[in-house]
């Protein structure tokens, strides 16, 4: 099957409104884009760390592993070290 | 035709405005925890991840001129430094190191000999040397559920800073902290904890300036815990710690970045200035100058210009004069460090 050639002739008619109004609507978009991206898009990382605290018991420093997530809008929590989120932090 | 030829001007300056051309990237220098200033010329660059904890780093010559505190278990080895404060002492300059494992190192710069001690001493947020003594302060790991049933709570030790001898623990009311205020905490579960990065400064014998990151008040307090005065940042720093809800990783607790760290003391003016910056939670950095006349706290906030933020976890603040320099973790997970002319 053919597909029938298509001349189309595009002219383009535009006056100086009309420029104004794509500009604005072009900035517009592109402004609230951005802001849109900087209120949803945070950046989080996990961490296992070892945290040392003095055991009056044993008069000695230990360790215990700590594990979580923090973000850059500073959220963070603590997770269980065998969770999805943290084991291929090392 | 107008309209457009403006329109491409405005693009074209936000295009500059956008140029870091007044801050200089120093190098890298692994994961820092601290800086100081050794002379017109060089700082220290105190960090973690690297052969060596400290470089001296000729601005003038833009390279590294010495490392110093190998990382090892050994004698004179740092594992992991934890804090670290320089004390400028006549023509004498000594570098003090605190490491995992209750470790302190006390660097003499001069002669490049080096003294340590193991003490029970750690977990240190912060540390400052006021006359005789070494200040320490802790970070604090609360549980809010547990801490409900408690007085008092221990933020630091004042030390010998040559023995390293323990001659004071310092302590104060579990209320300075206002947890049960904390916006949603009761949708925080039992198991998740809230850290308390706290900062100790002495300006005059006897009292202290405790300043605590998320929290936008300072305590003056004396030795024994008593509150002496309270200094309302909110005005200058309106963020408060809350619980919120991740759509990923659920409930947790959202400190601001404000009172990241202490930027410059000096006991001798009574002056101080802290620094914050979270561009992730649309902080603007910059730095508070608190200023001790007589009873009486000024408090005045500078922002730096927006073309000069980078976009770290915390920004983090080191001044000496009209030098500035900045650093965190990027989002690159890595340490970077700027230093921007002010001139």
């Amino acid at each position: 099957m053919r597909l029938p050639n298509l001349n189309i002739n595009f002219e383009l008619k535009v006056d100086k409104m009309e420029i104004k109004k794509i500009l604005t609507s072009f900035l517009m978009t592109v402004t609230l884009f951005t802001g849109v991206m900087a209120f949803v898009v945070t950046d989080c990382a996990a961490f296992r760390i070892d945290v040392e605290y003095y055991n009056p018991d044993t008069q000695q420093i230990d360790t215990r592993e700590e594990c979580g997530v923090y973000c850059d809008d500073g959220f963070s929590r603590n997770m269980p070290c065998d969770s999805d989120f943290i084991q291929d932090v090392k | 035709m107008r309209l457009l030829i403006l329109t491409l001007i405005i693009i074209t300056s936000n295009c500059f405005a956008q140029d870091k051309s007044e801050m200089t990237e120093l190098g890298y220098f692994g994961s820092i925890v601290n800086i100081h200033q050794m002379n017109n010329d060089s700082i220290l660059v105190v960090s973690n991840g690297l052969d060596k904890h400290v470089q001296l780093y000729s601005l003038s010559q833009g390279e590294i001129l010495n490392r110093i505190i190998r990382d090892g278990k050994g004698p004179k080895e740092a594992k992991g430094v934890v804090a670290s404060v320089l004390e400028n002492e006549g023509k004498e300059s000594y570098l003090y190191i605190n490491s995992l494992g209750g470790k302190f190192i006390k660097y003499n710069m001069k002669d490049s000999t080096a003294e340590e001690t193991l003490t029970k001493v750690v977990n240190v947020s912060f540390m400052q040397v006021f006359q005789d003594d070494l200040i320490i302060s802790k970070n604090l790991v609360v549980f809010p559920d547990q801490i409900k049933n408690r007085d008092s709570i221990s933020i630091g030790y004042v030390l010998d800073k040559n023995s390293f001898k323990i001659n004071k623990e310092l302590k104060v009311s579990v209320d300075l902290f206002d947890i049960e205020n904390i916006k949603g905490l009761e949708r925080l579960d039992f198991l998740q904890k809230i850290d308390f990065k706290t900062h100790v400064v002495y300006l005059e014998k006897n009292e202290f300036l405790l300043l605590v990151r998320g929290m936008n008040k300072a305590f003056y307090l004396d030795d024994s815990g008593d509150v002496i005065k309270v200094l309302d940042l909110g005005d200058v720093l309106p963020y408060e710690m809350e619980v919120v809800n991740h759509e990923i990783y659920g409930y947790g607790v959202k400190t601001p970045g404000i009172i990241n760290n202490i930027s410059y003391v000096n006991s001798d003016s009574n002056e101080i200035i802290i620094s914050f910056g979270q561009i992730g939670a649309n902080i603007r950095s910059g730095y508070l100058k608190i200023i001790k006349t007589g009873s009486e706290f000024i408090i005045s906030k500078e922002v730096l210009s927006e073309h000069n933020e980078v976009n770290f976890f915390d920004t983090n603040i080191y001044m000496t004069g009209k030098r500035v320099y900045i650093y965190g973790k990027a989002k690159t997970r890595t340490s970077e460090l700027y230093l921007l002319d002010t001139n």
